[in-house]
């Protein structure tokens, strides 16, 4: 079904390898690696056993009674929501389904010694456990600012044995823990695999982690139809690197009835004001090793994203998002900083789920979807409920740090 | 190969010639102040240079190490609180500033030979940003001879290559120790002026023992063109260029001279060190053969 990427790990003008000489021939060795293992049935049911027995695949797909009925309410037409739960995945987030690929990957390859970069830290304890159970050396690239944001998560990949290294050049976040762990790649490159956590970076990652992504979508197609007798109207989910979205929008790109909302972090309010909505107000560049939006500053620097989610917090995205936002497949928008926490709060409140605050920028999205749906009146064809499936990415017992400082604020300011 | 050489070439042919490698240092323009980088080009120029690399600085260098990394870094954060941000107009200014000033110091022997050419080191945003061909043409009217793009491999070079078509303008590709033998040769198919061998597999930076595997590298390249090949990352003392210069048609040293501006801040005394370092280099290279094409001895 799907076309993209070409040979060459293009989608359209996006994607491609941006990377120093050194790391060409590990990527194309990786290429070719995934492209065997692809068609091998037992790698394939290598890794549905160990997302069966390990992570706690498949994740139910719960309908939210109560957000529906307020959503309804809001848009005075019935909407009904269903969450994939994807925090319900060992770890507590949809990372742990591309490490664990990855990590047969590397056995396959002979790579012994793990890295990987992490902003929020849900791939970094990903990645840790996916180690730990393969029995790799782990070491997790971390910007400082992050490490304080998330430090829950930095003691549990400790605890599994992984090495966090803080990164302390540039804004001490994701974009520059990335370029971290490529240093790391290039300089030990011959028994080292990187795991990139997203839908990002060089070919063929981009493809290969969106593959290992479609899990989530695959189930949710039939979750749905299995409980609703047919496809949702709309999918939602947030976007850093975007490979949560990825993961749910891939196996429904096909149905063209049904629609498809990436969330990007708004952090104080774009475009004035600091933000991570690279797909909403970015341009066209290269950043580690793909061209897709990016968030840039005069002269090509690479801008400061700002996000209260630390995985949303990118100044990069996926070069597949890029892709479907050109040609309109999938559309992207943009919720605050202050309407995450919102939506964290309403979510707890209604259906006694916290979500990460990544995650939680998702189901923001919803409430302004019902305010249209109200205003425009015109939600699903007539005599049946505009059908929602949100995934809901990972949970959020990292962020109740944040969120409390947020809510505090918040009381402080009102 | 084009019909006509372009400056590069013609270098390194003439370097051949004398059986000498060419030595290549590297500046990182705004370090201090793009101000600094026109003087620091002269004075490189003056202590012995043959090609000069100008770094770009760029807010995510991943194939540098903390040196440049830290002088990339400083370029920025003080153009920034000048108020003047770094932009590529700006940088291809204060290379041309250099270029152009050049040959009026050779005038006295009557034949004016132009300075050192220089090469641009820049990661593939800024061009990209800019525009590859405009780029290109601005590069070209700046007097640059050429630019190393570290994450722009063949692959993704297409347009560049075609920009630079019938120009004096070369693309530099890089090899690596873990290139295969088909890179070899779609890099030295591509390649006008010389080959970039990153000696070691990594970043840039300082250490302390460079040699056996870019030897390894340098044969391997050899089987396949004629091309010069020079060798950088990691080379940092006369002891080390000599080495190279055995087995290689050029080395590049970054780190090492950028570490001495920043440790002095680009004060009087660290521009010293640095033509000192350049001069050391230049003479563990053996002498001056007559008529070699250096900038003089201003």
């Amino acid at each position: 079904m799907s076309t993209v990427p070409d040979e060459q790990g293009h989608f359209g003008p996006y994607g491609g390898r941006f990377v120093p000489e050194t790391l060409m021939a590990p990527l194309e060795e990786l290429a070719a690696e995934y492209a065997r293992a692809r068609t091998d049935p037992t790698f394939a049911a290598e890794l549905a056993a160990i997302l069966r027995d390990y992570t706690g695949r498949p994740t139910p797909l719960t309908f939210a009674r109560r957000l529906s009925g307020r959503l309804s309410d809001e848009a005075e037409q019935p909407i009904r929501v269903y969450l994939k739960r994807e925090d319900l995945c060992h770890t507590g987030a949809h990372k742990i389904n591309n490490t664990l690929g990855q990590m047969i990957l590397a056995r396959r390859m002979g790579k012994r010694r793990i890295i990987a970069e992490t902003g929020a830290g849900q791939h970094g304890v990903a990645t840790a456990a996916s180690a730990a159970l393969f029995g790799f050396a782990c070491r997790i690239y971390m910007g400082r600012e992050d490490m304080r944001r998330q430090a829950l998560n930095v003691c549990r990949m400790e605890l599994m044995g992984a090495t966090v290294v803080p990164v302390e050049s540039g804004s001490m976040t994701l974009k520059d823990a990335t370029s971290e762990a490529i240093r790391d790649w290039v300089t030990n490159v011959a028994d080292t695999h990187y795991v990139i956590g997203s839908v990002v970076g060089p070919h063929p990652y981009p493809m290969m982690v969106r593959d290992f992504q479609s899990v989530i979508g695959r189930e949710t197609r039939e979750q749905v139809v299995a409980a609703e007798g047919r496809l949702p109207d709309v999918l939602v989910a947030c976007v850093g690197g975007g490979s949560n979205a990825i993961g749910i929008f891939h196996p429904f790109l096909g149905d063209r009835e049904v629609a498809m909302i990436g969330v990007e972090g708004g952090g104080y309010g774009p475009p004035d004001q600091p933000h991570a909505a690279t797909l909403s107000y970015g341009e066209p560049g290269v950043l580690h090793g793909a061209m897709s939006y990016l968030l840039q500053e005069e002269g090509g620097q690479v801008a400061l994203a700002h996000s209260i989610s630390a995985g949303l917090d990118y100044p990069g995205v996926g070069p597949e998002h890029a892709y479907l936002k050109d040609s309109g497949r999938a559309r992207y928008v943009w919720v605050s900083d202050r309407q995450a926490v919102a939506a964290v709060e309403a979510l707890c409140r209604l259906e006694g789920i916290l979500p990460a605050l990544e995650s939680a920028h998702a189901i923001a999205h919803l409430f302004r979807l019902a305010a249209d749906v109200r205003e425009r009146g015109d939600a699903a064809p007539a005599g049946r409920p505009l059908l929602i499936v949100a995934c809901l990415s990972g949970r959020g017992d990292k962020d109740v740090e944040t969120v409390q400082e947020a809510l505090r604020a918040r009381e402080a300011s009102a | 190969m084009t019909a006509h050489e372009t400056r590069l070439a013609t270098v390194f042919r003439a370097l051949r010639r004398q059986h000498r490698a060419a030595l290549v240092p590297y500046v990182t323009a705004g370090y201090p102040s793009l101000e600094a980088t026109t003087h620091l080009l002269e004075t490189a120029a003056g202590a012995g240079a043959d090609v000069i690399e100008v770094g770009y600085p760029f807010s995510d260098p991943m194939a540098d190490g903390p040196v440049l990394q830290r002088a990339h870094h400083a370029a920025l954060t003080r153009a920034r609180e000048t108020g003047h941000p770094i932009d590529m107009p700006g940088v291809l200014a204060a290379i041309h500033a250099y270029v152009a000033a050049g040959g009026d110091e050779s005038s006295s022997t009557g034949a004016p030979h132009p300075r050192p050419p220089v090469v641009l080191m820049t990661y593939y945003n800024p061009v990209f940003r800019h525009g590859i061909d405009r780029f290109v043409a601005d590069a070209v009217a700046a007097g640059l001879s050429g630019a190393i793009i570290p994450d722009l491999p063949p692959e993704e070079a297409r347009a560049l290559v075609d920009a630079t078509r019938g120009t004096d303008f070369s693309p530099v590709f890089l090899l690596a120790p873990t290139s295969t033998v088909q890179r070899i040769r779609e890099v030295a198919e591509l390649t006008r002026g010389f080959i970039y061998l990153v000696s070691v597999a990594g970043v840039t930076g300082i250490r302390e023992a460079v040699g056996d595997q870019a030897e390894v590298l340098v044969r391997r390249v050899r089987r396949e063109t004629e091309l010069p090949v020079a060798v950088g990352f990691g080379i940092s003392t006369p002891e080390q260029v000599a080495r190279i210069a055995r087995i290689a048609d050029g080395a590049v040293v970054g780190s090492a001279l950028m570490s001495i501006l920043l440790s002095g801040e680009g004060s009087v005394e660290s521009v010293a060190a640095f033509a000192a370092l350049i001069a050391a280099m230049r003479a563990a290279l053996g002498p001056t053969a007559s008529g070699a094409a250096s900038a003089g001895e201003s």
